[in-house]
C-alpha cells in the first residue's frame, strides 16, 4: 500500500510537469524519439504511451504546431512551441517558480 | 519491420479516433523503428520477438494509448464523483433491502414461494441496472454542465443562503442527504411499479390479485407527482436546505398525496382477484389484501397528513 501510495502521488506531482517540459523542450524543434530521448538525457523519463498524445493534446490547444518532414530517408513528425505556446509557457514557468519558491520556504 | 509491430499497430488503428487514424499510427511507427533501431544498434544485431515485445511494452496496451487520443477522458469528474457515488451506493443499498423484504414476503406467502422470490429478484436486478444507468446519466451531464458553463465555480456564498428558510429559536439545518437519498429511492420505486416495469409479487393466500380498474383513474396524477416529486428531490440533493418557495411545494405535493390517498382508500375495492390458484377461501384472502391495503393507506395519509403540518409550521414560524 505505501507503495502504490507514492506511486500515485508521484504521478500526480508529474503530471503538471510533464507539461511545462515537453513545451519547454520544443522551444527548439523535436520529433517525438529525439524529443523523449533529450527529456530523458536531462532526467526526465517520459514513455511513450503519455508523450504522443500528449503533444497531439497540446497542438490540439494551440500551443505546439507541426510538421510532416522527411528526415534520414524516413517521414517525421516534427513539433514546434507556437507563438500563443510561448506566452502560456512564460506564463506556466513564472507559476512554477512561484510555486517552487514557496514550497522551499515550507519545507 | 517485425510482425509483432505490424499487429501492435493494426490493433491500435482500429482503437483510434477516426479522423487521426493514420496519422497517429504513423507517428507511432516511426517512433516504434527507431526504438527498434537503436536497440539494434546498441546490440550489434536484429531484435528477436522477446525483445521488440519488450519495446511494445513500453509505449503500452493499444487499448490504453488509443484511450490517450480519445478527446472524452471521463463520464463523471472528480469534484463530481464522489457524491455521485455516495448517490449510488444509497440508491443501491435502499433498493437492495426493499428487495430483501418483499422477497422475504414472497416466500412466506405465495404457493410457490422460491419462484415468486427469484421473479421478484429479478425484477429488482433489472430496476437495478436501470436506476444506476438513470443516476449516471444524470451525474454526468451535472459534470458536463459544470464544466461547459462553469456554475459550479461561478458560486456567490450570499446567494447560496437566499430564501433560506429558519425558523423562529431554532438554528438552521440542512436537509439529511440520506432522507433525500431514502425519498429519491423509494419514489422512483414507487414509479417503476405504477408504470409496470417493476414486478411485485402479486399472489396472496393462493390467489393471483392484480389492481382493481376504480384505481386506474389515479394513473396519470400519480405519474406526475411522482415526476414532480423526484425533481424536488434532485434539488433538495445539490441544494440540502430548505427555502420558502421548496417547502410551499413540499405542502402542496404532501396535500395532493394525501388527496390521492383519502380518494383511494375511498374507493374501497382496490384489488381484486384475477385467479384463484390453490384457495379453499379466496374472499378471505382477498379481504385480507383489502385490509392491509387500506392499512397502508391510511398509514400513508397519516404521514402525509404530518409532513404536511410541519410544513404549516415551518412557513408560519419563519
Amino acid at each position: 500500500m505505501p507503495s502504490e501510495l507514492i506511486d500515485k502521488l508521484r504521478l500526480e506531482l508529474r503530471r503538471g510537469s510533464l507539461t511545462i517540459a515537453v513545451l519547454a523542450q520544443l522551444r527548439s524543434e523535436h520529433y517525438g524519439y529525439t524529443l523523449r530521448k533529450a527529456l530523458a538525457e536531462l532526467g526526465l523519463e517520459i514513455d511513450e504511451g503519455t508523450l504522443y498524445p500528449l503533444l497531439r493534446r497540446l497542438e490540439s490547444q494551440g500551443l505546439l504546431t507541426s510538421e510532416w518532414r522527411e528526415e534520414d530517408k524516413r517521414e517525421k513528425r516534427f513539433y514546434r512551441l507556437s507563438a500563443e505556446g510561448r506566452t502560456i509557457l512564460k506564463q506556466l514557468l513564472d507559476e512554477w517558480r512561484a510555486l517552487n519558491g514557496a514550497l522551499d520556504n515550507i519545507v | 519491420m517485425s510482425t509483432l509491430v505490424e499487429h501492435y499497430l493494426l490493433q491500435l488503428r482500429t482503437l483510434l479516433p477516426a479522423k487521426q487514424r493514420d496519422d497517429i499510427a504513423a507517428e507511432l511507427r516511426e517512433s516504434i523503428t527507431s526504438t527498434v533501431e537503436e536497440r539494434e544498434r546498441e546490440l550489434g544485431r536484429a531484435l528477436n520477438d522477446d525483445e521488440v515485445n519488450e519495446v511494445l511494452r513500453g509505449f503500452g496496451h493499444p487499448l490504453i494509448v488509443a484511450g490517450r487520443y480519445l478527446p472524452m477522458q471521463q463520464l463523471i469528474g472528480p469534484d463530481v464523483f464522489p457524491l455521485y457515488w455516495y448517490v449510488m451506493q444509497a440508491v443501491l443499498i435502499v433498493i437492495t433491502i426493499i428487495a430483501g423484504l418483499l422477497m422475504g414476503v414472497a416466500l412466506l406467502t405465495a404457493p410457490n414461494g422460491s419462484q415468486a422470490a427469484i421473479q421478484v429478484a429479478v425484477s429488482f436486478g433489472w430496476i437495478a441496472l436501470q436506476v444506476a444507468a438513470v443516476v449516471t446519466l444524470g451525474f454526468a451531464s451535472l459534470d458536463y454542465c459544470k464544466a461547459r458553463f462553469s456554475f459550479l465555480e461561478r458560486f456567490d456564498a450570499r446567494h447560496l443562503s437566499a430564501g433560506v428558510l429558519g425558523v423562529r429559536g431554532s438554528p438552521l439545518s440542512a436537509i439529511p442527504r440520506s432522507d433525500t437519498v431514502f425519498e429519491i429511492a423509494t419514489t422512483a420505486i414507487l414509479l417503476f411499479w405504477w408504470v409496470e416495469w417493476l414486478v411485485f409479487p402479486s399472489t396472496w393466500l393462493g390467489v393471483q390479485l392484480r389492481l382493481s380498474p376504480a384505481i386506474e383513474q389515479f394513473f396519470y396524477p400519480v405519474l406526475a407527482l411522482c415526476i414532480v416529486e423526484l425533481v424536488r428531490l434532485g434539488v433538495d440533493l445539490v441544494r440540502p436546505y430548505r427555502t420558502v418557495p421548496r417547502v410551499a411545494l413540499r405542502l402542496v405535493l404532501n396535500l395532493a398525496w394525501l388527496a390521492v390517498f383519502v380518494l383511494a382508500y375511498r374507493t374501497g375495492g382496490l384489488v381484486e382477484i384475477a385467479e384463484v390458484i390453490r384457495s379453499s377461501d379466496p374472499e378471505r384472502a382477498l379481504r385480507i389484501a383489502q385490509t392491509s391495503m387500506s392499512v397502508t393507506l391510511f398509514v400513508l395519509a397519516g404521514i402525509c397528513a404530518i409532513l404536511a403540518a410541519t410544513d404549516v409550521v415551518r412557513l408560519v414560524r419563519r
